[in-house]
């Protein structure tokens, strides 16, 4: 068998790349005995929509525990993600909330491979070079898009750069296929990315009316792409116009920051030596087809700073893949000041620079430039809640209304939703409140999380919608509530906070004391307690 | 007459093979504390689910590497397995089912397709890198 050191390299490049993003963050492990790794709300979110379309068989509707209790609400979230991961479970064997997390980072791993090929077919050596700049999307604050949670956002960049690698090795006079199917993906996975890819069309196609390459034959090939990607879209993207495009309706503004870390180009620091050399040396390619491999580098990053043109937080998601659509110009940096000293380059030199590339931004801490930092995390769950939320959701009837008691943990609501119960959380304030007040109510502020972004739509034709939310009667319920009409209480035994600890024990006592509450469940973290008289005052108002 | 398309799946099936043994030893290095039994089920489950029919639907083009073929199989595999598990359940078939049965339907109906494919169309050589 023929060695092929460029295959040896792309080998440890994929096990490097899986090793430092999922590998470590995940204990080596690929089962875990409950959602590993996660480390904010969003990423419960998406677990939670993947676990209740896998109980329901097909996502027709949203399960009720997510929208407010409401029923039939039309599933109204890009499907894709959670398809995927449906499927990738019933095959693996592993559990929803693992494979679902795993997607996003074998997307990004497949990315980087395809920008690879595509590099190639301009340079294989400024492929090779390119490759190691990908592990940055594990730096930093990019590497939050993965654990914080934007796994569609990001599963979709996986799609938008099969998209974009569809286009340049096939060019859209031959074929009008594949990119339609990678299209579609986009819109059916985090819609947003599919104006980025609509953008990047109208730059292909610009690019090749200036290299007299756009003929009608190119431009029928578009409309034939179009009409595809429609057709296989169709249906997502009627609840996508009648839902969130009447919900979240595009309006200009400039941000210039989101509640999560963000990355400027001018983090990438001492390597923009080589990105800068990149561009200036890709530029007098313009008016050649081979253009098309640095303008997708450039085009990604301007994409990226279109949060001045307002696409607002989505400009920035865009981010978290720049490591990966501007690899171009960083291996183009590389190979062009190389060769200022290397006049007859060979791939082993390409190899062996990579790879000092690959050890010096995954193993060295450094200001100078950005790299690899390692999270190991179990994340914001445990054992212990993972155990509880199950028992309500394994041993409650479908309508029991399910009450929290302060949890550290629980400000991070998405994850209430594994109870798979209409679920309610005190206010945190107003018991912090109660406490220094030294008071025992029966009613707190109370809040009824969920996901509101959709406003729970419900079909009323093909093309109508109607948003319960907006009901003054069926809002979720926000402000002052009794506790004693819930059917079940979660207790968390323990807080970093002491106080708010005692503070459920007492409350829980003080509810035992009636009698018809009593407890069903118990571990080391919490006590769930059942009450078989709802409604009846549970508590007797006092100080303490 | 034999199928192009059959002489270039009894060309390429060590290579599938081989793309298998190569994700079973990348999995156990990557996540090496896990069970052999649940990391080859995994490799599997990628290889079954997104490799394979990625692949077949991949045959139609016929003018990359076999390599290229399978990288940007995996992520053709992933998008129509992904929106037809949407449209299938929502014409009624249970998700449980669509791990065994997607991945037949979309090599099923690609062979189906490809299986009449003259010689000439899909026997073409990998081109060149632009610059090497």
């Amino acid at each position: 068998m023929k060695f092929e050191l460029e295959k040896v390299f792309l080998a440890v490049f994929v096990t490097v790349f899986l090793l430092i993003g999922i590998g470590f963050l995940w204990d080596n492990q690929l089962k875990h005995d409950f959602p590993y790794g996660y480390l904010a709300s969003d990423s419960f979110q998406h677990q939670v929509r993947a676990e209740s379309i896998k109980d329901a068989g097909n996502y027709r509707n949203e399960a009720p525990y997510i929208v407010f209790g409401i029923e039939n609400v039309i599933g109204y979230y890009p499907p894709v993600l959670y398809h995927l991961s449906v499927l990738f479970s019933y095959a693996s064997g592993l559990p929803v909330y693992d494979t679902v997390y795993f997607i996003p980072f074998f997307g990004a791993m497949i990315a980087a491979l395809l920008i690879f090929f595509l590099i190639r077919s301009f340079n294989r050596q400024v492929a090779i070079l390119a490759l190691p700049f990908s592990v940055l999307v594990f730096a930093g604050a990019l590497y939050t898009g993965f654990t914080w949670g934007h796994w569609p956002s990001l599963t979709s960049q996986f799609f938008l750069a099969a998209f974009i690698w569809s286009l340049g090795r096939f060019d859209l006079k031959k074929h009008w296929i594949l990119p339609s199917f990678f299209f579609s993906a986009i819109i059916m996975t985090h819609t947003s990315e599919a104006i980025f890819a609509g953008l990047f069309l109208m730059l292909y196609l610009g690019h090749s009316w200036l290299i007299k390459d756009l003929d009608k034959k190119k431009l029928l090939n578009v409309v034939k792409m179009a009409l595809l990607t429609a057709v296989l879209s169709s249906y997502y993207l009627i609840i996508f116009r009648g839902i969130w495009m009447v919900r979240q309706p595009f309006q200009f503004n400039v941000v210039k920051a989101w509640g999560a870390p963000l990355l400027f180009a001018a983090d990438f620091k001492a390597l923009w030596i080589f990105l800068a050399v990149g561009i200036i040396t890709s530029a007098w390619l313009i008016k050649k087809k081979e253009f098309f491999v640095p303008l997708v580098s450039i085009a990604l990053l301007l994409f990226g700073y279109t949060n001045y043109l307002g696409f607002t937080d989505r400009a920035f998601q865009l981010r978290f893949f720049w490591p990966i659509t501007l690899a171009f110009l960083f291996g183009m940096g590389i190979y062009q000041l190389g060769k200022v000293l290397i006049k007859s380059w060979k791939t082993v030199y390409s190899v062996a620079i990579a790879a000092v590339f690959l050890v010096l931004l995954t193993t060295t801490s450094t200001a100078i430039y950005p790299t690899y930092q390692k999270i190991i995390s179990q994340g914001l769950m445990d054992n212990g809640h993972w155990e509880g939320l199950g028992w309500i959701a394994k041993n409650t009837p479908q309508d029991a209304k399910v009450y929290f008691l302060y949890g550290d943990i629980y400000s991070q609501d998405a994850l209430l939703r594994n109870v798979k119960r209409m679920h309610f959380l005190v206010v945190p304030d107003d018991y912090i409140q109660a406490i220094n007040d030294r008071e025992i109510k029966q009613r707190y502020e109370t809040e009824q999380p969920g996901d509101g972004g959709g406003g729970a739509a419900q079909r009323t034709a093909l093309l109508g919608f109607e948003f319960p939310t907006d009901d003054p009667e069926r809002r979720p319920l926000n402000g002052e509530a009794d506790i004693c009409i819930f059917d079940y209480y979660i207790v968390d035994k323990a807080a970093s906070q002491p106080a708010l600890a005692q503070y459920n024990i007492l409350l829980a006592n003080e509810m035992l004391k009636t009698g018809w509450i009593k407890p069903v469940f118990e571990n080391e973290i919490m006590v769930i307690l059942k009450n078989e008289n709802p409604g009846a005052d549970c508590i007797e108002e006092r100080n303490f | 007459m034999k199928s192009a398309i059959f002489e270039k799946l009894k060309k390429e099936a060590p290579y599938l093979g081989m793309v298998l043994i190569v994700l079973i030893i990348l999995f156990k290095a990557v996540f090496f504390k896990e069970s052999f039994l649940t990391v080859l089920r995994t490799a599997f489950s990628i290889f079954w689910l997104w490799i394979l029919p990625g692949y077949a639907i991949m045959l139609y083009w016929q003018n990359l590497s076999f390599l290229e073929r399978a990288v940007a199989g995996t992520a053709v595999g992933m998008a129509v397995s992904g929106i037809g598990g949407y449209y299938l359940g929502l014409i009624g078939l249970n998700l449980k089912f669509h791990a065994a049965l997607l991945p037949i339907l979309i090599i099923g109906i690609t062979l189906a397709f490809l299986w009449k494919q003259p010689a000439s169309e899909s026997e073409e050589k990998e081109p060149a890198p632009a610059q090497e």
